[in-house]
């Protein structure tokens, strides 16, 4: 290495400047001020993720400038669309038909509930954990449930794990350091435990191995504690089997709700909602 | 005047492209490392000093951006930064074979750091997914056209010769 020596001296004094903050960033990770810090460096990066969120959650952007037309009359029959114009009807449709369930079942059982868009995600946790547009200004708190609605299907997504002024992190049912206490509906009608498996489907643990669990039996939170509420649908069993010890039976489930689709979600907020 | 904004422009813009990438391809097996590929260049094409520099700033920025542990990547872009600046006069930063093991060899690094950082201050172990081992692959496969996109934007602002 024939680099000069006052380049390499500069060059390694640098690199131990960089090396002692990211230390002390690592080390007082869940002080205040470095959550402060990752709110202030995330205003960088804050654009991008809602264009981005926006631009696959309107539509409209799709929509070709020329067809605008200033009344319903003016709209043409659905056949007679470019399919451009047609695909993004349908995609306003099916927001719009979302929004209008998350409102509906925000009115009826979540009045307290704060919507949120997600806003980030990261590749490398991508079953673990996604980012979304409240936080503490807006009243989240940790551990607040977070919910959707997904074909007029409201189910469980996660619980806020860190909150930070502006947006917070959610964990994601499907992590495998999840678990949440669950009821199974249905002839079986016992509680459990549900986990994540960093993959789309989860496990219910700790049934009964006399248990009349069924392949299609619906799964709930079960609303011991004082964060989740209970009757979320989490999903429904897809297999049942003996746990490795053979004590208990688990059960293998279908999540209700897709964690790949997730746009807009309800936060609710324990003590209110 | 023209070397912050050049500086400024290219942090920016390759966070954002960073960005973009992970909303379509993350999650998915085929998602690449733009920032880890971008360090190595401004690592092997500017030094020791520069390398870690850019590296720091992105890593940093990413870790905000993102879910990991804030410093988490700092530490090991800069890392990978520094490195690629020691061997800037030892390597030929224009061979594509070259690019592509040092960038699969620096990657590979990046993975390892990561499991180990997050092994001593993360609250739980990540989980071992077949993405993230291919990652490395993709990196080492992708570089050779990210050094030619880097080293066009440098002839853009007319940078490079003068060693910034």
């Amino acid at each position: 290495m024939d680099l000069d020596n006052q380049e390499r001296q500069q060059a390694g004094s640098l690199f131990a400047i960089f090396a002692f903050i990211s230390f002390l960033l690592l080390i007082f990770h869940k002080q205040a001020w470095v959550v402060d810090l990752r709110s202030v460096l995330q205003w960088t990066t804050g654009p991008t993720h809602r264009f981005l969120s926006d631009w696959r959650a309107d539509p409209s952007q799709a929509l070709p400038s020329g067809s605008a037309s200033p009344g319903l009359s003016a709209q043409p029959p659905l056949w007679a669309m470019a399919p451009e114009s047609l695909r993004a009807v349908q995609l306003l449709r099916a927001d719009n038909q979302r929004l209008r369930d998350m409102s509906a079942l925000k009115e009826s059982r979540w009045p307290s509930a704060i919507a949120a868009r997600v806003i980030g995600r990261d590749p490398q946790h991508w079953f673990q954990e996604i980012v979304i547009d409240k936080g503490r200004f807006h009243g989240v708190v940790p551990e607040s449930s977070v919910i959707v609605v997904d074909n007029g299907h409201e189910g469980m997504v996660g619980r806020v794990i860190d909150v930070m002024d502006t947006t917070s992190k959610v964990l994601l049912i499907q992590d495998s350091l999840s678990s949440i206490a669950a009821h199974l509906q249905g002839s079986a009608n016992e509680d459990g435990v549900v986990e994540g498996t960093n993959g789309h489907d989860l496990i219910l643990k700790y049934l009964d191995r006399s248990s009349v669990v069924r392949v299609g039996d619906i799964v709930v939170t079960a609303g011991l504690g004082n964060h989740i509420p209970a009757e979320i649908p989490i999903g429904w069993v897809e297999d049942i089997s003996l746990d490795p010890r053979q004590l208990f039976l688990q059960a293998r489930l279908h999540a209700i709700i897709s964690t790949n689709r997730l746009r807009i979600v309800l936060v609710l907020i324990p003590g209110t909602s | 005047m023209k070397y912050l904004l050049f500086y400024a422009v290219t942090l920016l813009g390759g966070l954002w492209l960073q960005v973009i990438q992970n909303h379509f391809l993350g999650g998915s097996l085929f998602s690449v490392q733009l920032l880890v590929i971008a360090t190595i260049y401004w690592g092997l094409t500017r030094g020791p000093i520069s390398g870690p520099l850019m590296g720091f700033l992105w890593g940093l920025l990413t870790d905000a951006a993102s879910l990991g542990l804030l410093g988490e990547r700092a530490l090991l872009y800069s890392a990978v930064g520094y490195i690629a600046g020691f061997f800037r006069r030892q390597l030929d930063d224009t061979k594509p074979w070259t690019q592509g093991v040092f960038t699969l060899i620096s990657s590979l690094g990046v993975l390892l750091g990561e499991l180990l950082v997050e092994h001593f201050f993360a609250n739980g172990q990540r989980p071992i997914l077949l993405s993230m081992w291919l990652q490395p692959l993709w990196n080492a496969l992708a570089a050779p056209l990210l050094f030619l996109v880097l080293r066009s934007w440098d002839m853009v602002w007319d940078v490079r010769e003068r060693g910034y």
